[in-house]
């Protein structure tokens, strides 16, 4: 049983690990908006870039 | 002045306002009559030192129970911005004096001592009228006149003190909102992994009690637990610590007392258990806890930042740039350089940014955002459009009439936002309840550990914990909040405001409706039937010329009828409410209205028209005035029957079209030619025979009717809305809504009741089986999260039901407003 000694620090540092990465996800935006971005994928119109540029708008009069 | 001079918990080796460590390096310090050599760890803090002390406010440090942030002095360039005329616009309203109003949150209050301060601060500031501050949510008012005193200084005097203040409508409500949320997400995560961790330990240990374990393992499990809990309850648990801190520092008890007191017993008793080598270890326990109520909590939170969201979403709706016109080319300029009359082009799939008219072109358009209602309207010329409406095809010029603050979307999130910040009677009175009830449970507790310590001090310690954690009144007070806040927003959703949260527990109560006939059952556009002219030298075309003048620009719905090609021009023109209009057209003193109203004195004429003219009481003309049935009215009328609401027709209008209405619509009691005096009268008679009454109406002349009901709808219809006294306001066409409005108010109650009753009913079925010891601390953990789960789903029902119930299809996602439909 010897093994719980280097086991468990060893589980508790992956914890530890995982909770770092929970942290630097949070505080990048990534918990922010959990719907928006799944459906932003229905709207070709809102990626940046493809929006049509109002002056060189075909239907301008 | 002694006790100015050394507050209690001030360690003066470090800054004096912040009590952060001083750089070596930092030579901020002065000297103080009173006080001595003060030393501060920037120049900040130093800056609002002085400013504090300058104006006699020294006693703040005394009376903070936390300390101040560090004023961050590089930001006065920030608030610049504000004083352009054209963004304050946008995120104020001008009062009738004259004076700015505006809504600020401000970031940092952590006491009321903080509450004070600003606000002794802030109403000493010249050209400030007005500033009140609720601690709770951190908002504020704020009315000055922008002669004497500039919006930028105002906030920079703020932001001086250490505080951050943000005017709300800009961008960084989110922020603050989005801050919040992600440190409660961390707690919450990180007391979860913990609690995972110590589970799996505490399970070893538990089945080791049977079988058998070396005591050099089973003492080395302990120890990781220990080491384990510690950052977690510290971390995670901090939450609960810093509201029980605070409310014990103003003298009262609240929840966080007893729950932060179940936590540190659980936890103290298990470390000092652990590091003896002796006893029971409620790790566990102790982190189930703080995890399950964070989850709660979070789940709370959402539902009630969602709610604000939808202010948020509206107020964002609003494009950056717009097309404008000007002769025959387009340019594109920022919204905010628009001007009142400039010309706009929007095209299909576009948003239209202003309140304004239809100039040329036509197009559908999509009013979801105000109505609910997913169908688009065709619109053409001289039609008016709102700013937020989405063109769905076709293309339009339009002539900007409001711009900013002034257009109805504004309006409307200033509505919501007032519901918002206003907290209703109900969960005031819960909150006063779970008070006392934390009170209670303290005392209790206080009992059972002095029985247990008699008859069986081995079993002290776990009955303890056990009653502090089950009684934790969380359930009580979740149990209404968490109701309203998802009914106001599913009634958003539908195109219905709530002004006040009081609103939907009134509109519950209610037995009696009165119905306003003009505007309300009927289109509220009347027009001229018939003229029976009294006096033969007036031809009917010249009569409905002078009408028309009179009538001219009056807001009342009847003017509407009086069109005439005629451009007769009238002058003092003056308004008697519920009665008419006089005024002179050409030079001749003419009185439009009501029988007595034109005439003053009796008559032997038969009052069977709705509205007479008269010359210097000489009759002239009589017009008839017809009005169509609203869309819908019949089945609003059947399905307010099938409520079990009495309903009754209180109108300004004649007898014979107030009774063929209600004949049409099959409601027995019916009064006309009400004034409005009639109509509150009336109101009270009913009230004092015990009824609870709704009053719908449309607005301005119903105003004071709708003010005194217990609850009121208007049915508005532009204008209307900024002015209305009601506490809900219907935008949609269609009137089903209300009904509707009506069913959610009673299945809120129904709920709130069973949220309560099942609070109330666990707290004093629960509480008594811990204080006899018969519930583990484990158990009592999870049966104290359960109960606030439940209480949060059953809210949560509310949208569920109502997604399946409702009468027209839910409105199509398309951007932030509806995204936050659920």
């Amino acid at each position: 049983m010897i093994i719980v000694f280097i086991l468990i620090p060893l589980g508790l540092s992956l914890t530890a690990l995982a909770l770092w990465a929970f942290f630097w996800a949070t505080d990048h935006d990534q918990f922010d908006d959990l719907e928006r971005h799944g459906r932003d994928i229905f709207e070709p119109e809102t990626l940046e870039g493809k929006r049509p540029h109002p002056l060189t708008d075909e239907h301008t009069p | 002045m002694d006790t100015l001079a050394h507050p209690p918990s001030l360690d003066r080796s470090r800054c004096w306002h912040c009590q952060e460590s001083i750089p070596a390096d930092q030579t901020a310090r002065l000297t103080h009559a009173t006080l001595g050599v003060i030393g501060f760890c920037c120049q900040g803090c130093r800056a609002a030192f002085e400013i504090i002390d300058a104006n006699g406010l020294l006693a703040f440090y005394h009376n903070r129970t936390a300390f101040s942030g560090r004023p961050d002095v590089s930001v006065t360039q920030r608030f610049a911005e504000f004083d352009r005329k054209d963004r304050q616009n946008q995120l104020s309203e001008t009062t009738a004096e004259g004076d700015v109003d505006v809504q600020l949150m401000i970031e940092g209050i952590r006491c009321s001592a903080c509450v004070w301060l600003i606000e002794s601060r802030l109403n000493s500031a010249p050209g400030v009228k007005q500033f009140s501050l609720n601690p709770a949510l951190g908002y504020a008012r704020l009315i000055f006149n922008p002669a004497s005193g500039q919006l930028s200084h105002l906030l920079t005097r703020i932001n001086a003190l250490g505080y951050q203040p943000h005017v709300i409508g800009s961008v960084d409500q989110i922020t603050v909102q989005r801050r919040e949320q992600r440190q409660l997400l961390k707690r919450l995560v990180v007391a979860g992994f913990g609690m995972m961790q110590i589970m799996m330990i505490s399970i070893a240990l538990y089945l080791s009690r049977r079988s058998g374990m070396d005591p050099v393992i089973s003492e080395y499990l302990r120890l990781v637990c220990l080491l384990v809990s510690a950052p977690v309850v510290f971390y995670s648990g901090r939450t609960f610590f810093a509201g029980a801190w605070l409310a014990l520092r103003a003298k009262q008890v609240s929840m966080d007392v007893s729950v932060s007191l179940g936590v540190l017993l659980a936890f103290f008793l298990s470390a000092f258990n652990t590091l003896t080598h002796q006893g029971e270890i409620y790790f566990e326990s102790a982190l189930m806890f703080i995890f399950l109520l964070l989850l709660s909590r979070l789940i709370e939170m959402s539902a009630r930042h969602r709610a604000g969201s939808m202010a948020q979403a509206l107020s964002q709706l609003l494009p950056n740039d717009v097309k404008r016109r000007s002769g025959t080319s387009l340019e594109t300029v920022p919204l905010s350089a628009l001007n009142l009359a400039d010309e706009v082009v929007v095209k299909a799939h576009e948003i239209v940014p202003a309140d304004g008219v239809i100039i040329a072109g036509q197009a559908s358009v999509d009013e979801a955002w105000l109505t609910g209602e997913a169908q688009a309207i065709h619109k053409r010329c001289t039609d008016s459009v709102l700013g937020g409406s989405v063109l769905t095809e076709g293309e339009l010029v339009i002539c900007v009439t409001k711009l900013g603050s002034a257009t109805l979307l504004a309006q409307v999130v200033k509505l919501l936002l007032r519901a918002q910040s206003a907290r209703p009677k109900t969960v005031w009175i819960a909150d006063q309840l779970a008070r006392y009830f934390v009170a209670g449970v303290l005392l209790v507790t206080l009992m059972v550990a002095v029985l247990w310590a008699y008859l069986d001090p081995a079993r002290l310690v776990d009955a303890v914990i056990a009653v502090l954690v089950i009684s934790c009144p969380c359930a009580l007070s979740l149990a209404t909040p968490v109701v309203v806040a998802v009914a106001i927003q599913r009634l958003a959703q539908w195109g219905i405001l709530v002004s006040t949260p009081d609103a939907l527990s009134n509109l519950a109560e209610i037995d009696t409706v009165l119905l306003d006939k003009t505007g309300t059952l009927t289109q509220g556009k009347p027009s001229v039937h018939a003229i029976h002219l009294y006096d033969a030298a007036y031809q009917p075309t010249e009569v409905l010329a002078i009408a028309a003048a009179l009538e001219r620009g009056q807001a009342h719905v009847l003017a509407q009828a009086f069109r005439s090609d005629q451009e007769l021009i009238a002058t003092q023109v003056r308004h008697d409410i519920g009665q008419g209009v006089s005024g002179l057209v050409n030079g001749k003193p003419y009185r439009l209205g009501r029988l007595h109203y034109v005439l003053d004195q009796a008559t032997s004429v038969a009052d069977t028209a709705n509205v007479y003219l008269s010359m210097q009481h000489k009759l002239i003309a009589a017009f008839d005035l017809g009005d169509n049935l609203r869309e819908g009215v019949e089945s609003l009328v059947t399905a307010l029957k099938q409520l079990d609401l009495r309903l009754v027709i209180l109108s300004g209008d004649q007898w014979a079209p107030v009774q063929s209405v209600a004949q049409r619509l099959t409601i027995d009691t019916f009064a006309a030619r009400c004034t409005p005096a009639d109509k509150l009268a009336y109101l009270t008679t009913l009230q004092a025979a015990g009824h609870r009454v709704l009053a719908i109406g449309d607005g301005i002349n119903d105003a004071p009717l709708l003010q005194a009901a217990d609850t009121s709808i208007a049915i508005g219809s532009g204008s209307t809305l900024a002015q209305a006294a009601a506490q809900l306001i219907v935008r949609t066409q269609s009137l089903q809504q209300i009904t509707t409005a009506i069913r959610l108010a009673r299945r809120m109650r129904v709920l709130i009741r069973q949220n309560l009753g099942w609070a109330l009913l666990y707290n004093f079925t629960a509480m008594p089986l811990a204080a006899m010891g018969l519930i583990p601390p484990w158990l009592a953990a999870i049966g104290m999260s359960m109960s606030s789960l439940l209480v949060l789903c059953n809210a949560w029902r509310l949208r569920l039901d109502w997604a399946q119930a409702t009468v027209q299809p839910a409105p199509q996602p398309r951007f932030t407003l509806q995204a936050e439909r659920i």
